[in-house]
């Protein structure tokens, strides 16, 4: 099962992003800051923060093919494998990943509300949706600073 | 005429028709309207108006626009006139300006009208006019006879008027013409023509000479088809206007065509002149009898052979030897002249043209002929002069420069002259007129301005004169001719006594005085000096208190005397100082404008303060420029640090887009999953726990596979099949899946192993990258903050204000140029303006000078008047007295004739009458009465007359008889014995010596007793004829006192 389990040999399933967030996303995300980039950031400072957000409404999706990097779903895994307090014998279940994933999705949203709050601030204007076009340069030093700060 | 009637003109509507039909009221108020302002106004068309206008039979309307030689100034036309019958004298419009209308109007009119105005629709106006004042020139073809009418008074229904067209088959020659016989027929009416007519019509000749370019241009374009509207363009005038002046034939009247025509053949066929014959076969389309006309007017040619197109005759032979006999100077010699083919050639023709030209009083200029009246000979040499014509035949060269000399010079040797070949002839008469001196030929001195003598004759004659009047007082001229005959005629053969004469006026004037054929020095006296002295009596005191008693002593009865005065008095006016007033008043006028010219020109320099405003201008302008070049400069090196520092920034930027690119990296994947590495290192831990309870295998399935394949053992020993080993390795491959985590496991260990390895250095680089940030971070914010200042500061000057500034720094250069211009345009305006001053000044002087002479004239003038005054009472006395001489010469008379008469007819002669030419005529009870009486009465009568004249030339005698002898011959003969005692007794009476002249018959005894009785008896003489040669004259008074009267 592990064997399936094991990136490239399992079916790719959907991640998906709420209609609350999906906003900020194509607007801080462009050809150099994927999507998918800016997930696993999320999903990582929900995660750190221990910060979920349920979603309530689904409205981007993309795929998990797109992560191509192993070191990423081990994080995945350990994030994943610290919920259930290591117990690994629930790798053997095949629906391993649809019923944990969702954890790492609302990790994600609690991550972007994170950095909402104490990164973006003011930059982002949630009414119309649209985020300040000078900040989007400025966001990443203030991203790599808080993350540095606060945990490097 | 008011200013009012033009503008209410406006009251007219636009419509024309209107204008006809309605506002005829206000149209009979007007009388004269504006023509520009009214075409304009009622965009009519010259030539409807001109239609409308005709219609209207009450008026007489002069429309200035028909006539073409105003066609030039017609922009400028004022006005023209509708004049309804108006009480003035004159009517009178002749297109020009206003000025010259008013200075006409006056007594008299003058109407050049095309005909077709004048004759039907005016006539009848013309008789409610004051028509005897009325002249109007319409026809030119009939103007003679017109003339004749209005001098035979046939033309009765007019009475003085008569009409001539100016523009229709005339030229200026019959114009003149024509204006002379006007200005006849005036003086036969005491009407000076010239005090009404002179400004139109001088401006009407100068008109055609100054415009004839542009008439000619016209002409020639019309002929070369182009439109009317392309020659009213070029000459800025209306197509109509040009129609006009085409229509009217005015170029072609002037024959011009024609004669350029004529020309061409000339030019080109030079080969005729050598037979004296125009070929015009070159012109045989061309031809036609109007141009045969012009050249036989041209050239006085009468017979023309029309088969053959030539003009062969007599007296086109005359003008070419007159072309040769008058220049000579260009022509050495008839045979040259005639047989020298080369000469004809290349020299004839140009001359030839240029002289008929001359001739004809034309001119080739821009090859383009014209029409100059004042060209004469003189202009023509210097026309040659000017234009480097060359002259004569192969040494035409010394004759050129004769010519530049003679007229660049007053005087010239006139020995050069001769070796020339150019004689006096062709000079005197090119220089007629002029101011060079040049011999006379014909021997007269009344060109005495004409006469040459060169200096060194001059000066023989004048030191033979000085010597001669040393001894002389007399020098007769033909002396002095034959004495210098021989030198005269070296210089000329035309010198006479004549032109030594005038010679000799002319030069010694001042030394000597002169009367004609003889000269006189100033010591010498005779009659004349009496009168001479008697002259300058006069001129002292005619002024003011002339005894004119004086006059009568002087020239008492000495009525030659008195003539002679007269004479020489009327040569003393006849120097006529009018005139010199009427030149000096124009000449003052001159200076007047002259100085008025100078005074606008000083005005003009007096702009020198405005240059130099201009200049203190420039100059502030060039230091307000100047300042804001520094600001400039200033600005430029802001504008560099700001260059620098956005490059600064833009490096900045640079790297600060590095580091962002770099920092991306630092958010994305493998080193994000730094932050979950304690989870990752946990994880870890737990699988590697699973792998102590051996739930992880160690070895890997390729292994087992590999070690299955090749049949070895990993020590080395072969596997062998169904082997113990062999079936283990077997059992661990069906049995691998289960040990999955080895995988996941490995995973953890090498992803952890990497992780752990580039934590720290990731760390350090993200601290580097945060520092570099911040730092590049303060350094834009600083560079921003330095760009901000320096885009304030810049901010006031735009980009526009500093382009301009460069362009401030070119115009400041050409600034200063012109300062450097301006300077140089000041000094010279200052030296023109000090000529101009001196100049005026010179002039101011010469109108002091002007003036002064003004008044001397202005006294001369008064002096002339005194004097006219002068001579006519003069003559009045001289009038009076013959009367007076006459009636007492008829009282005497009459006292003397019934004296002697019988008592019976003494009844019968009332009085002896003396006519003016001193005729005797008898009056008796109011008859003439002479036819009557019988010869010894009249013998009576005239023997009383002749008592009358010597008692009157004896009339200061005291004692009252003739002091001279009176001499009768046989005045007995006729007598009655009654008359002659009466004769004898009374004659003695009056007469200191009677010698009588008798016959024997005529002395009776009782005559002789008579005789004797009176006492008055003298001596007795008998003069007796012995043959046909001697006469015996014997004194007899005793015989007759004594023994022979007994």
């Amino acid at each position: 099962l592990i064997n399936k389990v094991e990136f490239g040999k399992i079916n790719y399933f959907k991640i998906f992003i709420s209609e609350k967030y999906s906003g900020i996303y194509e607007s801080l995300c462009d050809e150099k800051l994927e999507i998918k980039d800016l997930f696993y950031l999320c999903a990582v400072i929900g995660f750190k923060n221990n910060h979920k957000e349920k979603i309530e409404k689904k409205q981007k999706e993309f795929n998990s093919s797109y992560y191509s990097d192993k070191s990423i779903f081990l994080s995945f895994y350990s994030m994943i494998f610290d919920k259930i307090n290591y117990n690994f014998e629930e790798m053997k279940n095949e629906s391993f990943f649809n019923n944990y994933f969702k954890d790492i999705e609302e990790y994600a949203e609690g991550g972007m509300s994170i950095l909402l709050e104490e990164v973006i601030k003011n930059n982002y204007n949630k009414n119309t949706n649209s985020l300040n076009p000078r900040y989007k340069d400025k966001f990443l030093f203030d991203v790599l600073n808080k993350m540095y700060k606060s945990r490097l | 005429m008011n200013t009012d009637d033009i503008f209410s003109f406006k009251t007219f509507n636009q419509n024309k028709k209107i204008f006809k039909d309605n506002d005829l009221s206000n149209f009979k108020n007007i009388k004269k309207i504006n023509l520009v302002y009214f075409l304009k106004n009622n965009k009519v068309s010259i030539r409807s108006i001109s239609s409308i206008i005709k219609e209207y039979k009450n008026y007489f309307i002069l429309n200035n626009f028909q006539i073409d030689y105003d066609f030039i100034k017609y922009q400028k036309v004022s006005s023209f006139p509708i004049l309804n019958n108006s009480d003035k004298d004159l009517l009178i419009y002749n297109n020009i300006k206003d000025k010259y209308i008013f200075e006409v109007e006056k007594k008299y009119l003058f109407l050049f009208l095309p005909s077709k105005y004048l004759p039907e629709n005016c006539k009848d106006n013309f008789n409610n006019l004051n028509k005897k004042n009325v002249f109007g020139i319409n026809s030119l073809k009939n103007y003679k006879n017109l003339y004749n009418y209005t001098i035979n008074n046939k033309y009765k229904s007019d009475d003085d008027f008569f009409s001539i067209n100016f523009f229709k088959d005339s030229n200026i020659r019959l114009k003149i013409d024509l204006i002379e016989d006007i200005i006849n027929y005036l003086k036969d009416k005491n009407i000076n023509f010239y005090d009404y007519i002179s400004i139109n019509y001088y401006y009407y000749i100068n008109y055609l000479k100054d415009n004839f370019d542009n008439l000619y241009f016209i002409f020639e374009e019309n002929t070369n088809g182009s439109t009317l509207k392309n020659i009213g363009n070029k000459l800025n005038l209306s197509r109509e206007r040009i129609r006009q002046i085409i229509n009217k034939n005015i170029l072609r009247s002037m024959k011009f065509k024609n004669f350029k025509l004529l020309i061409l053949t000339l030019v080109k066929n030079s080969e005729p002149y050598h037979k004296y014959i125009i070929d015009l076969n070159s012109l045989k389309d061309k031809l036609d009898i109007n141009i045969v006309k012009t050249i036989k007017y041209i050239l006085n040619i009468e017979s023309y052979d029309f088969k053959n197109n030539v003009f062969f005759t007599d007296k086109f032979k005359n003008l070419i030897k007159k072309v040769y006999i008058d220049f000579n100077l260009f022509f050495y010699d008839k045979e040259r002249f005639i047989n020298d083919n080369f000469y004809l050639k290349e020299k004839i023709d140009d001359f030839l043209i240029n002289y008929i030209f001359l001739y004809y009083d034309y001119t080739k200029i821009n090859d383009y002929f014209y029409c100059n009246s004042n060209f004469t000979k003189k202009s023509f040499i210097e026309y040659v002069v000017k234009n480097d014509f060359k002259l004569g035949y192969k040494n035409n060269k010394s004759n050129f420069n004769i010519l530049k000399n003679l007229l660049s010079e007053k005087y010239f040797d006139i020995l050069k002259l001769k070796k020339t070949n150019i004689t006096f002839r062709s000079l005197s008469s090119s220089f007629d007129n002029s101011k060079y001196l040049v011999l006379s030929d014909r021997g007269t001195y009344t060109h005495i301005d004409n006469v040459y003598i060169s200096k060194n004759l001059l000066n023989e004659i004048k030191e033979y004169l000085y010597n001669y009047f040393k001894i002389n007082d007399i020098m007769p001229t033909y002396k002095l001719f034959e004495m210098f005959k021989e030198k005269l005629f070296n210089y000329s053969n035309c010198l006479n006594k004549y032109s030594l004469y005038g010679i000799l006026k002319y030069y010694f004037s001042n030394d000597f005085k002169f009367k004609e054929g003889a000269f006189i020095t100033s010591s010498s006296y005779n009659n004349d000096t009496i009168l001479e002295k008697f002259e300058e009596i006069c001129y002292k005191n005619f002024d003011s208190s002339f005894n004119f008693k004086d006059i009568r002593k002087l020239s008492y009865f000495e009525k030659y005397k008195i003539d002679n005065f007269i004479e020489r008095s009327k040569k003393i006016i006849r120097y006529d100082k009018y005139d010199y007033i009427n030149i000096r008043d124009l000449n003052l006028k001159n200076v007047d404008i002259i100085i008025k010219k100078i005074e606008l020109e000083i005005e003009k320099n007096i702009k020198n303060k405005e240059y130099e405003l201009e200049k203190n201008y420039i100059t502030k302008e060039l230091n307000y420029i100047e300042l804001k070049l520094v600001e400039n400069i200033k600005a430029k090196e802001n504008l560099n640090t700001l260059k620098i520092l956005k490059e600064q920034k833009n490096k900045i930027d640079k790297r600060l887009n590095d580091l962002k690119n770099e920092s991306l990296e630092y958010i994305k994947g493998k080193n994000i999953t730094l932050l979950l590495l304690d989870k990752i290192e946990r994880c870890y831990e737990e699988i590697k726990i699973l792998k102590k309870e051996d739930k992880i295998q160690n070895y890997s399935i390729e292994l087992i596979d590999e070690l299955l394949e090749n049949k070895k053992c990993i020590c080395g020993n072969p596997i062998h099949k169904n082997s113990e080993s062999y079936n283990k390795l077997l059992e661990l491959k069906n049995n691998y899946s289960e040990s999955d985590y080895k995988r996941f496991y490995e995973d953890f260990y090498i992803n952890l192993k990497i992780l752990k390895e580039s934590k720290k250095s990731k760390k350090d680089r993200i601290s580097k990258i945060l520092k570099n940030i911040n730092e590049s971070k303060d350094d834009r914010e600083k560079i921003l903050i330095q760009i901000e200042t320096l885009e304030e500061k810049l901010s006031n000057l735009s980009s526009e204000k500093l382009s301009n500034l460069d362009n401030s720094e070119n115009t400041l250069k050409s600034l200063k140029k012109d300062l450097i211009n301006n300077e140089a345009g000041i000094q010279n305006l200052e030296k023109e303006m000090k000529i101009l001053k001196i100049k005026k000044t010179d002039l101011l002087n010469e109108i002091e000078k002007l003036e002064k002479e003004e008044k001397e004239i202005k006294n001369l003038s008064i002096k002339k008047k005194y004097l006219n005054n002068f001579l006519k009472t003069i003559n009045e006395i001289k009038d009076n007295y013959i009367q007076k001489v006459r009636t007492t010469l008829s009282e005497e008379s009459t006292n003397m004739t019934k004296k002697l008469i019988n008592e019976k007819d003494k009844n019968l002669i009332d009085s002896i009458k003396i006519n003016d030419k001193y005729e005797i005529s008898l009056n008796s009870q109011g008859h003439d009465f002479l036819a009557n009486l019988s010869a010894g009465q009249k013998h009576l009568v005239s023997l009383s007359f002749i008592y009358a004249l010597a008692k009157i030339a004896n009339e200061n005698n005291e004692e009252n008889t003739l002091s001279i002898p009176l001499i009768m011959d046989t005045p007995f003969g006729r007598l009655s014995s009654e008359h002659r005692k009466s004769i004898i007794e009374n004659v003695p009476q009056f007469c200191s010596q009677w010698i009588l002249l008798v016959t024997d018959t005529e002395l009776e005894d009782k005559t002789k007793s008579i005789i004797k009785n009176t006492n008055y008896f003298g001596k007795y003489y008998e003069i007796n004829k012995k043959n046909e040669y001697i006469s015996i004259i014997e004194n007899k008074t005793n015989l007759f006192g004594g023994n022979y009267f007994d």
